[in-house]
């Protein structure tokens, strides 16, 4: 097990730096330059620019210069947002992402786990049919459409909910955001994962629920409770475990929908935006995190999965 | 300057939304005359919208205009906007006064203004500041502001002057040209002026000092060269990758010689005393104090540049400020708020207590803050284009009217059959300007190279006119189009841009015959395909164009041959020429005369198409008070108020016209 956490973990670096690298050739490839605007810019100004940011350096020299920063993890000031470090948008954006992502998951893994349980355990019954006619809207129907129809429902028409925006609020020294603002996008992220769960839930517990161990656990006078919770969930989840690491590392950084349609400060708003306005050390560093979330995040579902699953063995 | 088109673009599917929300209000709210909850905010405190997060909001380095209304609020100016949002009113500055030919005007400081650390703000800040807004290693996007002032552009591009050492002489350009290939070289300028020696000057009046620089900018153009050594080199020897040819008359000329760059001292903005500040300019430049109303040129602070750094300074607990406001917070991605600043001299008549600025990125989601309550009022184009004649139809807070904002299709007239004047007259003459203006509520038809604005009636430059476009056609040798090359029109990628000029299109095909392919194009990709020394595209390419201060000069620049904006390949002396003359008409009912006969010669030669002037398009509660429709854009933050008794002068304001009718 060690020997192997080892060797997942070496092979993280040449990863990183390989995503790191196919980021930086595309930036450096796509047309348009971070400063321009409409308005075009006289030759001298223009010069000024490209000096002060190093732009005109050979291609090795600047390939160079990234590869200290990632040593370090330190991508330096931000182009468009001219005074903000990389490292302080990660810093106080990931917080927001954090929040809504894991809450959305939550949401999800609780209402998903019990969806397609319910349905795996009634097959055929109205009950399965109806969740995964819910399931199958939650996968069809997008965020964008979702989030401003719950926005319509409960903030323009009831009034209950803010529409967007976000507050954090201190309690005792620690920042926690403020709840009234985290409801309505942690439900609408939530939908699609909760969706898939439910599916991957009802697919795997059927199929554990057919094996010969659940028959030898019933034949032994186990309650039906002791036989799906002790038994069957933990062989019927695996399919949901290994969709975890990935769909975390998407919740934090790929919540740009969302973000957008509640105006959230987090992370995919940046991330996006770095693409559009060239903003090559912000593109970079926020990349490079994305790349070392889904890479961690895989080891440890690899690792959670010799935990439950009794027949692997690494 | 580009913010508004590129935010449009990064729209998600926001046409499903907004359609499913235009639905929705107008079932809900028929009978409303509001748009959502009005729910004034505690106290003197405006929510509004300036649009997404602000790149940065140090007054140099900052590009865009929703930038620019953070910066009005905490850095004073020397003149601020007026009522209407558009000419200079005394602030920083009680008074000026130009010279008789318009080319050094004296400023008179107010002697109370304080930057909020308490220190006195004066004549010697302002000349900080333009210095370090043209200074090269700022590298200010906008540093180009600067170049309308002496030597501005020479300290920006980083040039030297050309100096004898045996005659102390300084080389000019006329030396150069009389050297020529072979002939004698002899350096005849004098030294030139540095503005940082308060000794020639001190004792005279402001005036008389005035009329002595003047004579001598008068006398001579200095030459420059590039003050880096193997840049002049390059220059010199020519460069094969550029294509740039060899100079050998230079080279010549310059040999043994020495050169003296050009730092900031010799950049035209001097402190006569404290509270007396004089500023050169290259030429007579009429609109100079309405450029001035600028965020580039608010003064900012030394204290805390030299102390932070130049991006550092501008963080909450660095910066020090001089405005109506001055900074509680700033939590990017989220809000920025302002508080009244009590150093102000103004601060007794500043109405708001606290401005707070939310940062939001999607126009849909700024409406609906606005309609739940939770914002007062937004900057223009923040009303997504489907809702706008829906809210200008059945509500109040609409805010519609004319901007300077221009829709135009640029011609490469380097391109056949483009270089005729008669065929881009032709296409112009061709589009049914009224059907495009009425897309959108307050929207003109443009027919001129500058819209209307204040004290600027346009000439009738173009219009729709189907019979003499299809005649000039015909003169041009297409009759009814045919033979006529396939073209394209180049727009950046954008829902309106492809629904604009889908109507182009057909109009083209109707009037004329002749077919137009689209192409639409990733914003920066676009930038690249379309710039100036690219022109990168086959027959048209889109361009809206913001003004920057109002002044039809912002319009007409546009077309100078040596224009970064100038998109067509057209370089036509004759209007330069034109352009100048009246840039340096210091005759205000003479200039404008001017400035339409170079408006309406660059109709008739047609090099661009305008088309439509833009309205602006944003909302406000019926209790804001001093924030009205104006072509820039820009509000005197100072003059805003919260109404409380919303309702009853509402009231009041109704039975008044009532009783007037």
């Amino acid at each position: 097990m060690f020997s192997f956490i080892v060797r997942r973990l070496l092979v993280i670096l040449p990863m990183v730096l390989i995503v790191i690298t196919i980021a930086w050739a595309l930036i450096r490839l796509a047309p348009g330059d971070f400063y321009a605007t409409e308005r075009g810019l006289p030759p001298a100004v223009e010069k000024n620019i490209r000096a002060k940011y190093g732009l005109d350096d050979a291609w090795y020299i600047q390939y160079g210069k990234l590869m200290r920063q990632l040593a370090v993890l330190d991508f330096g000031f931000s182009r468009k947002y001219q005074e903000q470090t990389v490292n302080e948008i990660l810093r106080r954006t990931l917080p927001v992402s954090i929040w809504v992502g894991l809450s959305a998951y939550l949401i999800a893994l609780v209402l998903g786990l019990t969806f397609g349980t319910i349905a795996a355990l009634r097959q055929n019954s109205a009950l399965d049919y109806s969740s995964m006619a819910a399931a199958m809207l939650g996968i069809s129907m997008p965020n964008f459409v979702l989030g401003p129809i719950l926005v319509l429902v409960f903030a323009l028409t009831l009034f209950w909910l803010p529409p967007g925006r976000w507050e954090w609020v201190e309690v005792g020294g620690i920042y926690l955001p403020n709840i009234k603002y985290l409801i309505l996008p942690a439900i609408t992220l939530s939908a699609v994962y909760m969706a898939y769960i439910a599916r991957l839930t009802r697919a795997g517990m059927l199929e554990v629920l057919r094996k010969d161990y659940i028959r030898t656990a019933r034949a032994k006078g186990l309650s039906e409770r002791q036989v799906v919770f002790r038994h069957a969930l933990r062989g019927g989840i695996l399919p949901v475990v290994s969709y975890t690491g990935p769909a975390l590392a998407f919740l934090v950084a790929g919540t740009v929908v969302v973000e957008r349609v509640f105006a959230l400060p987090g992370l995919g708003n940046y991330f996006i935006n770095a693409a559009l306005n060239r903003d090559a050390p912000l593109l970079l560093g926020i990349t490079a995190f994305i790349a070392i979330v889904v890479l961690v995040f895989n080891l440890l579902v690899d690792i959670a999965y010799a935990y439950i699953d009794p027949r692997i063995r690494y | 300057m580009a913010t508004i088109n590129q935010r449009q673009t990064i729209k998600l599917c926001t046409l499903i939304i907004v359609s499913m929300m235009a639905t929705a209000c107008a079932s809900a709210g028929a009978e409303d005359k509001y748009f959502g909850k009005i729910a004034p905010p505690k106290g003197q405190v405006l929510r509004y919208i300036t649009g997404a997060e602000p790149e940065t909001i140090d007054p140099h380095t900052m590009t865009g205009q929703p930038e620019s209304r953070i910066a009005a609020a905490l850095f004073d100016g020397l003149v601020e906007y007026d009522e209407k949002g558009v000419n200079p009113i005394p602030s920083l500055a009680q008074r000026w006064q130009p010279n008789e030919n318009g080319t050094i005007w004296t400023f008179y400081l107010r002697r109370d203004a304080r930057w909020t650390d308490g220190t006195p703000l004066n004549a010697h800040d302002v000349v900080y500041s333009w210095r370090r807004g043209a200074s090269p290693e700022l590298a200010a996007t906008y540093a180009n502001f600067m170049y309308v002032v002496k030597n501005g552009q020479a300290y920006n591009a980083q040039s030297a002057f050309v100096r004898d050492a045996a005659t102390g002489k300084y080389a000019t350009e006329s030396d150069l040209e009389r050297a020529g290939k072979d002939g004698a070289v002899n350096f005849t300028g004098d030294v030139p002026v540095r503005f940082d020696q308060p000794n020639e000057t001190q004792t005279q009046a402001p005036i008389q000092a005035a009329a002595q620089t003047t004579t001598q900018t008068k006398s001579e153009k200095y030459l420059f060269v590039p003050a880096d050594e193997s840049l002049r080199a390059k220059l010199l020897a020519g460069d094969a990758a550029k294509k740039t040819p060899a100079k050998p008359e230079l080279a010549r000329f310059t040999e043994g010689k020495e050169f003296v760059p050009v730092t900031k001292e010799y950049v035209g903005v001097k402190a006569l005393d404290d509270y007396t500040l004089q500023v050169t300019l290259e030429g007579p430049t009429a609109y100079f104090t309405k450029m001035i109303l600028h965020q580039f040129f608010r003064p900012v602070p030394r204290q805390a540049i030299e102390k932070h750094g130049d991006k550092l300074w501008i963080k909450p607990g660095n910066i020090v400020s001089s405005g109506g406001f001055r900074m509680v917070s700033w939590n990017p991605y989220d809000k920025i708020i302002v508080e009244r600043n009590p150093f102000h001299w103004d601060a007794e008549n500043t109405l708001l207590d606290r401005i707070v600025f939310p940062s939001v990125e999607e126009l849909t989601t700024a409406m609906n803050l606005y309609k739940s309550g939770e914002v007062d009022a937004t900057q223009s184009n923040e009303v997504p284009v489907p809702w706008r004649n829906q809210l200008f139809k059945t509500k109040k807070d609409y805010v519609a009217g004319p901007a300077l904002y221009v829709e135009f299709l640029a011609i490469k007239t380097t391109m056949p059959p483009f270089n005729d004047a008669r065929v881009r007259r032709a296409l112009s003459l061709a589009i049914d300007r009224r059907v495009l203006a009425d897309r959108a509520p307050g929207q003109l038809g443009a027919i001129s190279m500058s819209p209307p604005m204040d004290g600027y009636d346009p000439p009738q430059g173009t219009d729709f006119k189907p019979d003499e476009a299809r005649r000039l056609l015909a003169e041009a040798g297409f009759p009814d189009g045919k033979g006529f090359p396939e073209f394209e029109i180049v727009y950046n990628t954008n829902e309106n841009n492809k629904a604009l000029y889908e109507i182009v299109q057909a109009m083209l095909k109707r009037e004329l015959g002749i077919k137009v392919e689209l192409t639409n194009q990733e914003f920066r990709t676009y930038l690249v395909n379309t710039r100036a020394s690219a022109l990168n595209y086959k027959g048209l390419s889109r361009h809206g164009w913001v003004a920057d201060y109002a002044d039809p000069n912002a319009f007409l620049e546009l077309l100078l041959s040596t224009s970064e904006n100038n998109h067509t390949g057209w370089k036509d002396p004759k209007y330069d020429a034109m352009l100048l003359a009246a840039n340096a008409e210091t005759n205000l009912p003479l200039r404008i005369e001017k400035l339409r006969q170079a408006d309406a010669y660059a109709m008739r030669e047609q090099p661009m198409i305008p088309l439509t002037v833009k309205p602006l398009a944003w909302v406000r509660k019926p209790y804001v008070r001093g924030m009205n429709a104006n072509v820039l854009d820009q509000h005197n933050w100072r003059r805003v108020s919260i109404d409380h008794d919303w309702q009853a002068s509402l009231k009041a304001s109704d039975s008044a016209a009532q009783s007037k009718k």
